[in-house]
């Protein structure tokens, strides 16, 4: 059997397990990379160092130890004010930024109010390298750090200061316990031309909320590189306090505008600060880090789930086209093996009449391979002459109905088959599909057995007749014998008229005798015409019969009782009736022949419309199972030779054809048919 | 010479008139002929009357001929006279010839001389042994 050609133009999609599960795979893994590597490798990476090379040992709980470290950063502060130098010049110092003194001074302070208890602390670390400077912040209640901002207080790399001098370099601080921004800037000369040796250092809290605590004044420590410097027993008292002025904030910058004042009022500068709000904001751009990282983590996670998912429903949507496939396959060589087992010709077509496929056994004895068939039209090998089948399969097409059933005849290698031939739609009636099977054997056996049945009912003529033939014989040859007899003694007779009376008497009740048995005897011999039924006395028709039927019972000594009615009138063919009468008496007297008591008795009743006959004899009845098959033909109880058995089957067949019924009377002792007609009654007839 | 014993012939038949021809036509003074219509107590009568030649037909009533032959005594020649088509019984042990009916006279006239000429022959020889 060849692959189904395709009947409508639908294209089936090939779905590749392989690559759709591929390519997610693929993706799931990197999202799996990015999702939980990636993060904290930059994490790691961006920090780390930090972690690593700080000292954190520094910050303790205990506050002696503390106090003592002070205590030494003091005097350390202290000594190095005194190594600064000569600042007598005012325009001309040294530019010595001590920036030890910066973060011990804002150190010392910070740790002073952790001491004093605030909830939160900030500190800033100096790293050892002495330029950067790191704020931590601190909760009283554990050290957990958390590690806010880095600067690099002279670097270039800081992003305030990039490329120029004249920019502001800030940092984080705390001071007074609060986060400040602590700046360094060149000093500029009065007139504004270029920068004097030196720092203006400057230091602005900032407050969680900025508009307050900009109205108000802060303290500000500044250190000028000309500024005598503060003793060790110098508290903030020696310094300057200088207020800020309002501090006017623009959309992205605050800027506001210090004089810079000497302690003997003289103005040395301005200050002219500018600072980026988004410094303001603690710990953003940390922040900002993060919440990429978390972005890009939910990010991941959908996209990996996603990924899962789909696959998860792609293998079960794979598994299951698989099962699908395995069923398909399994229903593809399930349908091969019904086909090639139907015991015939099994073919298929599209609506334009040209075969979608055949069966091995159609192709094998067209003497080619089922492929040969596809595409072709009906007809195309045209060995053998198939004309009724291209017929058939276009009418079907036609018609609105979906089978069609018929027996056609083929002339298949000049010897004549008969095929039944079973179409049916399929395919919402865009195809056919055609089982022929060779029924050739079925059709002769049918004909044979029509054949059959009707040798059987000629031999059954036949027979009958022969068996009435030799009864007959007798009842002829005995009147003859008498009468020739006779014949011969006549002529002593001759002048004894008495005697003579008696002879011819003899001669003549001879001669009736023989003619009515020949009588009789013409009605069985005649033709298969049909004939009519007419109306007929039933009592006459006994006594007809039981001129032949009366031979055999009397030879028998069986002894024939009669009760008839003379007034039962049926439509009948005479003849027929006659020969059920005939037939009936004989069985009777065949089977009463041996017993002590032989009798038959035929009693005729009716009814209104019914006439009843039953002819009964003096044998036991009839069991059961052989009342069953007692009309059967063929059936017989008597020995081989005797009797053909189709008797009584052809006796059904003429009552059936009278509409009158036949039964054995089991509820009698002896055996006994009981037939019933119906009456027919005439005008003069008196019920 | 003594007197010869007639020739004794015996007729059975269920067709009355049958008998009466027969009677009739063939009876002489060197003849006896009894008929009988039923077998009832025939073979009794046989018995007692011991004829030369016995003509029976075949369809009695609940009997066949050649039943009632076989019961016969075997030295009695019988003879059936028969209307019917088919002879279904074999040759029967002193069923020497069979008649159809209807049957000529003249035949059977034949027949009976026939069996004279044979019963004296034999009967010849009784005699000659009984002297002896």
């Amino acid at each position: 059997m060849v692959k189904n050609h395709s009947i409508s133009n639908k294209k089936t999609n090939e779905l590749s397990f392989e690559n759709y599960g591929k390519y997610t795979a693929l993706f799931a893994w990197l999202s799996i990379l990015v999702l939980f590597i990636l993060p904290p490798t930059i994490i790691y990476f961006t920090f780390l160092n930090d972690y690593k090379k700080l000292d954190l040992s520094q910050v303790t709980r205990d506050s002696e130890r503390v106090n003592n470290a002070f205590n030494e950063i003091k005097i350390k502060v202290t000594e190095k004010v005194s190594d600064w130098g000569n600042w007598d010049e005012p325009y001309n110092a040294l530019i010595q930024p001590n920036i030890t003194s910066i973060e011990s001074f804002a150190k010392i302070n910070v740790t002073q109010n952790v001491l004093e208890g605030l909830n939160m602390s900030y500190v800033a670390f100096l790293k050892s390298d002495k330029r950067h400077a790191a704020i931590y912040t601190f909760t009283e209640n554990n050290f957990r750090k958390r590690k806010l901002e880095e600067f690099d207080f002279l670097s270039i790399n800081h992003p305030l200061i990039k490329d120029s001098h004249d920019k502001t370099v800030l940092d984080f601080v705390v001071i007074d316990g609060l986060p400040a921004v602590i700046g360094a800037r060149p000093m500029l000369q009065s007139d504004g031309s270029g920068p004097v040796a030196g720092r203006i250092i400057f230091a602005k809290l900032i407050d969680q909320n900025l508009q307050n605590s900009l109205s108000e004044q802060v303290k500000l420590k500044i250190y000028l590189t000309n500024d005598p410097l503060p003793t060790n027993n110098s508290e903030d008292e020696h310094l300057n306090t200088i207020s800020f002025g309002k501090i006017s904030f623009g959309e992205k910058l605050a800027i506001t505008s210090i004089p810079i004042m000497s302690s003997n009022g003289m103005k040395l500068a301005t200050l002219n600060a500018e600072i980026p709000r988004d410094i303001l904001v603690f710990g953003k751009n940390s922040g900002e880090k993060l919440i990429w990282i978390l972005v890009l983590m939910m990010a991941t996670l959908v996209t990996v789930s996603y990924a899962l998912y789909r696959l998860s429903g792609a293998r079960k949507g794979i598994s299951q086209l698989l099962k699908t496939n395995k069923r398909l396959k399994d229903h593809e060589d399930q349908l091969k093996a019904l086909i090639d087992a139907v015991p015939g010709y099994v073919s298929w077509f599209d609506s334009s009449l040209c075969y979608l496929g055949v069966n091995e056994k159609l192709a094998k004895d067209f003497n080619c391979s089922p492929n040969e068939f596809i595409g072709k039209h009906i007809g195309w090998n045209s060995v053998q002459s198939r004309p009724s089948l291209k017929e058939e399969v276009e009418a079907l097409f036609k018609s609105s109905e979906s089978i069609r059933q018929t027996s056609i005849q083929v002339f298949n290698r000049s010897e004549e088959r008969r095929y039944l031939l079973c179409l049916e739609k399929y395919a919402d009636g865009n195809a056919i599909v055609a089982v022929g099977t060779d029924v050739t054997a079925q059709w002769q056996a049918e004909q044979q057995s029509i054949l059959d049945r009707a040798i059987a009912a000629h031999t059954s003529r036949l027979s009958a007749l022969g068996e009435m033939a030799a009864g007959i014989a007798h009842e002829i040859n005995n009147p003859l014998a008498v009468i020739s007899g006779t014949m011969h003694t006549l002529p002593k007779h001759l002048d004894n008229p008495e005697q003579f009376a008696k002879r011819k008497e003899t001669i003549e009740r001879c001669v009736e005798r023989i003619t009515k048995i020949v009588n009789n005897l013409r009605k069985f011999s005649r033709t298969d015409d049909k004939r009519d039924f007419k109306p007929a006395n039933l009592a006459q028709l006994i006594e007809d019969a039981l001129v032949i039927a009366g031979v055999r019972a009397k030879s028998s000594d069986v002894q024939i009782n009669l009760h008839l009615d003379n007034a039962l009138d049926i439509l009948c063919d005479d003849i027929e009736i006659e020969q059920v009468i005939v037939n009936l008496v004989n069985n009777a007297s065949d089977a009463v022949q041996s017993l002590e008591e032989r009798w038959v008795e035929i009693t005729q009743t009716g009814t209104q419309d019914q006439v009843v006959l039953r002819v009964k004899d003096s044998g036991n009845g009839i069991p059961p199972h052989v009342v069953e098959k007692l009309f059967q033909p063929f059936f017989t109880t008597k020995k081989v030779g005797e009797g053909t058995g189709l008797g009584l089957s052809i006796i059904k067949g003429i009552l059936d054809r009278h509409q009158a019924t036949i039964e054995v009377d089991s509820s009698e002792k002896n055996t006994c048919f009981e037939i019933r007609f119906k009456r027919y009654i005439n005008d003069s007839n008196v019920a | 010479m003594a007197t010869e014993e007639p020739f004794k012939i015996i007729y059975l038949d269920d067709e009355k008139d049958l008998l009466e021809l027969f009677a009739e036509s063939l009876e002489s003074n060197s003849r006896k002929i009894w008929t009988f219509s039923t077998p009832e107590g025939f073979l009794d009568r046989v018995n007692e009357i011991q004829p030369d030649l016995i003509f029976l037909d075949y369809r009695l009533p609940g009997i066949t001929g050649d039943e009632i032959a076989k019961q016969l005594p075997p030295h009695i020649p019988c003879a059936m006279i028969t209307g019917e088509l088919d002879l279904r019984f074999a040759e029967g042990t002193n069923v020497k010839k069979i008649f159809h009916k209807p049957f000529r006279v003249e035949e059977l006239e034949d027949y009976i001389q026939n069996v004279l000429a044979n019963r004296s022959h034999s009967s010849k020889l009784t005699t000659r042994r009984k002297v002896s």
